[in-house]
């Protein structure tokens, strides 16, 4: 009988035992083909239950909980998410209502990213020797740290806002999606208003019986509810959560509109199911004098409550609002057109025509956003994302993105696939060689 | 000449002659209608213009459950002429058993028949039945419209009901769009609603001379009349009468319009004559207005994207696909013959087979980006029937430097595999549909779509390799070290391209996304499971490189890879609609679990010690 478990073509290197210290010894471990074997495989999980959770969470918890964080945080019953589509509606625990999560800790996407570039790094001054045979490889794997590095920057630095328009209207600011923030406002006289703001991930963090106070604000604010979402995710999207106070009802606000309605906390938008529909965030507070100490009154605040809400006598008002990014020029919606494939309600494209007046640069052009045809200007990519033309008015919306990091993807995909196809083609050549040779 | 040659040239031969017979177009018909001129009329639907032949293929192998034909008596017809006889409201034509119904819940609450092996009924039974539970279907109805959650047998109810609601609309001829609006000529009317558009001038003179000859009836038919309305009541006689005029309105204003609409709609008038010869059973009268459609309606069509309709009724009646998979059959067949009997003949033949089928492929994949317009890939269906074609390529390739009838038999299996797959998700609808607005074609999508679909395709082929060397090591003693080295190359070398692929085609997704909206990446489920697979294969590489594995674990990787695989091409889908998440089907769910069981399986098998393989016999090999 012949020996039939045929071995790879290229042996794993033997390390070459060395005695004494030495930088390369220490490096080894880290440089072990193996750690980066285990690395994939929990990549390879992570990626998996990462999908898995985003049918019940919206992608921002998801990304926090996964992919954006040192320390992730795994449902290992999102399994049952799974075997509900491909079992036949089977679960392990937990329903559909009440889905039972069975977190654990698990290596997040920093960490894993990180230790892969750490692996990688230690590999090639441990084991690869800089030779032309092995000019692939270096390009390849200097792409994926290139890349890695790319998606951090992204993660950390990126800002990606919102701008929505009706036609005629004229922009000033852009919003956030995913953060935001509870606005002070005084108005100076001149017209406009003088705005405090406090980050939302203060009020956030601090929860319920937290305390948060800024050096700008006028007011202390002393958190007694957060709430993630207050809109019912399987509700039609026009539907609001805000409800009536029942007669009698406890209630923990004292003041302004939350003694007559309330906000609940609800499940969160589904990242797959959601159809672009975000978590509405709202909280109780109650905001005290500055000076004195004394509560000026509880407020329900909530980013499906827009108005401001006057409060204590100094002329202050307030509103919980998603976070506004106040731009030095202004952008007008001047037409807002959405074409549909002949006979049919299918949307072949989305236009808007905008002007751009920039006072400082005394500049005022039109320019025009169509799918995949976003306007640059000042550092922000404008791309079209929302429409809707059914109403009274035309709606359009903006995704306005500001990424530092935009172009590394480009250069580290660029190194990876000359890596790849330099190395492919070495090892063809060397294959015809000994091929040629027998 | 010998064997060798001649074989594979007969054989190839003849397979060619049978596709060319195939491809020449038929000549009209000497008797009896012509129903390959009717079916190329173009018509505009779902917002293309396509050849109604192929309005009639997606409804009936929607309504019949994956049948493009139908059985009438004895024959086998096509679907046009099912389009045809519904259309015309043939005597019969409701009688058509073409409505399948798998739920035997569903066939329970409507009391039919078991039909064992079709399962499929006529609209007439069809719809006399719905009508006597209308109560109960209008609460599923309302349960749907609501958005309330169905069962399984709700969604079937609902299912059959659309069915029949669809042949009625077919029957009122209320799509596909025939006439240009005269007022947006972009937009094609439905001869239905052509008549709509002008039914406003005719209603009154419909209703008044309804009402008129119907107050007739009441005079001269009094007495007799007395007699009804004393033992209805006054005012159930009253209401009796209120609904013989509207219908007598109805029935007028149809008189009207078909007397009319030659002035109004001339291109439906011409419409409706076709119908009407064939209604009559008046088939040379038929003949010639179809001919005269065309001349007068289709001609001057020639150069415009209406136009170029002709060229998707050549590839339905062609089917070119179909033809494929046969040969694809017959490719893994003639292959597996060499593996057990030996002999370079056998193995030439599956080649040169292969090859042939390639060149139809390929042609019809042109044809299909000719006529749509689009990259190769844009649905699930597309992506299917361009893996099948990278499959075959691939196999091919490897074939024809291995010499050993692995990549043959494998490439056979692959497209068949893919063919089968292809023709499961047609009866979804049309094949060639118009995209989103945020899908329009943009130059890293086309090529992101293109390449990783190849990655899936290149992943799948190793697998399937890796399926063989584990079957055939397992249950026969053909692994030889020899052909046991070479497979294991072909599947690293397989594997190494499928890296590639996988990588580049997921790394372009990402250009097109930071292209259209600013974000390289989305984790977005279609994404991570594009990059599950390029993670699973850059794992199986290294798992090489780092000798943990050798051949039979590398292997196994590869099958696993195939469950990653579809986990990626299909399974995602089912998570829910995403943007990426182009289909959506139940079956689907249930397909993928089997496939991943089936798997999974295979892997068991190899995980059994060597000694249990039949190629490594009672001495296993000294390292496992």
């Amino acid at each position: 009988m012949e020996q039939h478990d045929y071995v790879g073509a290229s042996p794993p290197p033997t390390p070459v035992p060395r005695s004494g210290f030495s930088f390369r010894r220490l490096l080894e471990p880290l440089a072990s083909l193996r750690l980066t074997v285990i690395l994939f495989v929990l990549t390879l999980i992570l990626v998996f239950f990462g999908t898995l959770a985003q049918k019940r969470d919206s992608l921002n918890t998801v990304l926090g909980d996964y992919f954006y964080c040192w320390l992730g945080w795994l449902d290992l019953n999102a399994i049952s998410d799974f075997t509900q589509v491909f079992l036949k509606g089977f679960r392990f625990a937990g329903t559909d209502e009440d889905p039972v999560r069975v977190q654990i800790p698990f290596p997040g996407g920093f960490l894993i990213g990180t230790l892969m570039a750490i692996n990688l790094t230690a590999a090639h001054v441990v084991r690869f020797k800089l030779t032309w045979r092995r000019l692939g490889i270096w390009l390849l794997h200097a792409g994926v740290i290139v890349l890695l590095a790319g998606e951090f920057v992204r993660a950390n630095w990126a800002v990606e806002d919102r701008m929505t328009l009706r036609e005629g209207q004229t922009g000033t600011y852009l919003f956030s999606l995913d953060k935001t923030e509870l606005a002070f406002l005084k108005p100076t006289g001149s017209g406009a208003d003088d705005v405090v703001s406090v980050p939302g991930e203060l009020i956030e963090r601090a929860g319920a019986g937290g305390k948060v106070t800024h050096p700008d604000a006028p007011f202390d604010i002393e958190v007694v509810q957060y709430i993630r979402n207050s809109k019912d995710p399987n509700a039609p999207p026009d539907h609001s959560g805000i409800e009536p106070v029942g007669f009698g009802e406890a209630n923990s606000a004292t003041a302004g509109i939350g003694r007559a309605i309330k906000l609940r906390e609800h499940k969160e938008f589904s990242s797959i199911k959601g159809e672009g529909q975000i978590n509405m965030a709202a909280c109780y507070l109650t905001l005290k004098d500055k000076s004195t100490g004394q509560p000026v009154g509880t407020y329900l605040f909530g980013t499906e409550i827009e108005e401001p809400q006057p409060i204590g006598d100094g002329g202050w008002r307030a509103a919980f609002r998603l976070k506004r990014t106040y731009l030095p020029y202004t952008v007008t919606a001047v037409s807002v057109e959405r074409e549909n494939w002949p006979g049919t309600m299918k949307p072949k494209e989305f236009k808007s025509v905008v002007r751009v007046d920039h006072p400082a640069f005394q500049e005022s052009r039109e320019a025009l956003i169509e799918m995949n045809r976003p306007l640059r200007y000042e550092g922000r990519t404008f791309y079209q994302s929302t429409m809707n033309v059914g109403g009274p008015a035309k709606v359009t919306g903006f995704q306005v993105v500001q990424n530092p990091g935009s172009h590394i993807p480009y250069a580290a995909c660029t190194l990876i696939t000359l890596g790849m196809a330099a190395h492919f083609l070495l090892k063809l050549v060397e294959f015809l060689k000994r091929r040629a040779r027998r | 000449m010998n064997a060798r040659k001649w074989v594979p040239i007969a054989v190839v031969g003849l397979a060619a002659v049978l596709v060319v017979a195939k491809a020449v177009p038929p000549s009209p018909p000497s008797a009896g209608p012509d129903l390959n001129a009717f079916g190329r009329i173009p018509v505009q639907y779902q917002g293309r213009f396509m050849p109604l032949d192929t309005v009639a293929r997606h409804h009936l192998l929607v309504i019949s459950g994956g049948r493009e034909t139908y059985t009438s008596g004895r024959d086998t017809e096509p679907a046009i002429r099912w389009m045809l006889e519904v259309m015309s409201g043939k005597d019969g034509a409701v009688n058509h058993k073409v409505i399948r119904i798998d739920s035997p819940d569903v066939r329970q609450f409507l009391r039919l028949e078991n039909r064992p092996g079709s399962w499929r009924y006529s609209p007439a039974e069809v719809s006399e039945r719905l009508a006597k539970q209308s109560a109960d279907v209008r609460k599923i109805m309302q349960k749907a419209e609501n958005d309330k959650p169905l069962t399984d047998f709700e969604k079937a109810v609902l299912t059959t009901s659309g069915h029949v609601r669809t042949i009625v609309a077919i029957r009122q001829l209320s799509f596909p769009g025939l006439v240009p609006d005269p007022d947006n000529p972009a937009v094609w009317l439905s001869p239905r609603d052509a008549d709509r558009l002008n039914e406003k001038q005719y209603e009154a003179r419909a209703r008044r001379e309804a009402a008129e000859s119907l107050e007739r009836m009441l005079r001269d038919d009094a007495h007799e009349l007395e007699a009804t309305r004393r033992k209805l009541g006054p005012e159930e006689f009253a209401a009796r009468v209120e609904e013989v005029k509207e219908q007598a309105t109805f029935k007028r204003l149809q008189e009207l319009l078909d007397e009319h609409r030659k002035e109004f709609a001339p291109q439906s008038a011409a419409f409706h004559q076709i119908l009407k010869a064939y209604a009559d059973g008046r088939p040379e009268l038929f003949n010639a207005a179809v001919k005269e459609y065309h001349e007068k309606y289709v001609t001057p069509l020639k150069g415009t994207e209406a136009g170029r309709t002709s060229l998707e009724f050549f590839l339905n009646r062609f089917d070119p696909f179909f033809l494929c998979q046969w040969m694809y059959v017959g490719v893994m067949v003639l292959a597996a013959i060499y593996w057990m009997v030996g002999g370079q003949t056998l193995n030439n033949t599956a080649t040169a087979l292969g090859i042939l089928a390639l060149v139809v492929h390929t042609g019809a994949l042109v044809l299909r980006v000719v006529v749509s317009e689009k990259p190769p890939v844009t649905n699930l269906y597309s992506s299917a029937v361009f893996i099948g074609w990278g499959g075959l390529i691939l196999c091919l390739g490897l074939d024809l430097y291995y010499r050993n009838g692995l990549g043959n038999f494998v490439g056979g299996l692959i497209g068949m595999g893919t063919m089968l797959v292809a023709r499961f998700l047609e009866a979804n609808g049309d094949t060639m549909p118009r995209v989103e607005a945020v899908l329009n074609t943009n130059f890293w999508l086309s090529c992101h779509v293109t390449l990783v679909t190849l990655g899936y395709m290149a992943t799948f082929v190793a697998g399937k390799l890796a399926i063989v060397y584990i079957l055939m090591g397992f249950f026969s003693r053909k692994l030889s070290a020899d052909r046991g080295r070479s497979l294991y190359g072909m599947i690293y070398g397989v594997t190494c391209f499928a890296t590639l692929l996988s990588f580049v085609g997921t790394v372009l997704g990402g250009f097109w996304a930071d292209d259209s909206w600013g974000r390289f990446w989305g984790w977005d489920p279609k994404e991570n499971g594009a990059v599950l697979i390029v993670i699973w294969n850059v794992l199986n590489l290294h798992l090489r490189w780092a000798g943990i594995v050798k051949a039979r674990g590398f292997a196994i990787m590869a099958v696993l890879g195939n469950v990653v695989t579809a986990w990626s091409w299909f399974g995602t889908n089912q998570l829910g609609i995403g943007l990426h998440a182009y289909g959506f089907d139940d079956k689907l769910a249930t397909g993928c679990m089997v496939y991943w069981l089936s798997q999974f399986l295979v892997v068991a098998l190899a995980l059994a010690p060597l000694k249990y393989w039949a190629s490594f016999g009672e001495a296993p090999p000294a390292r496992t």
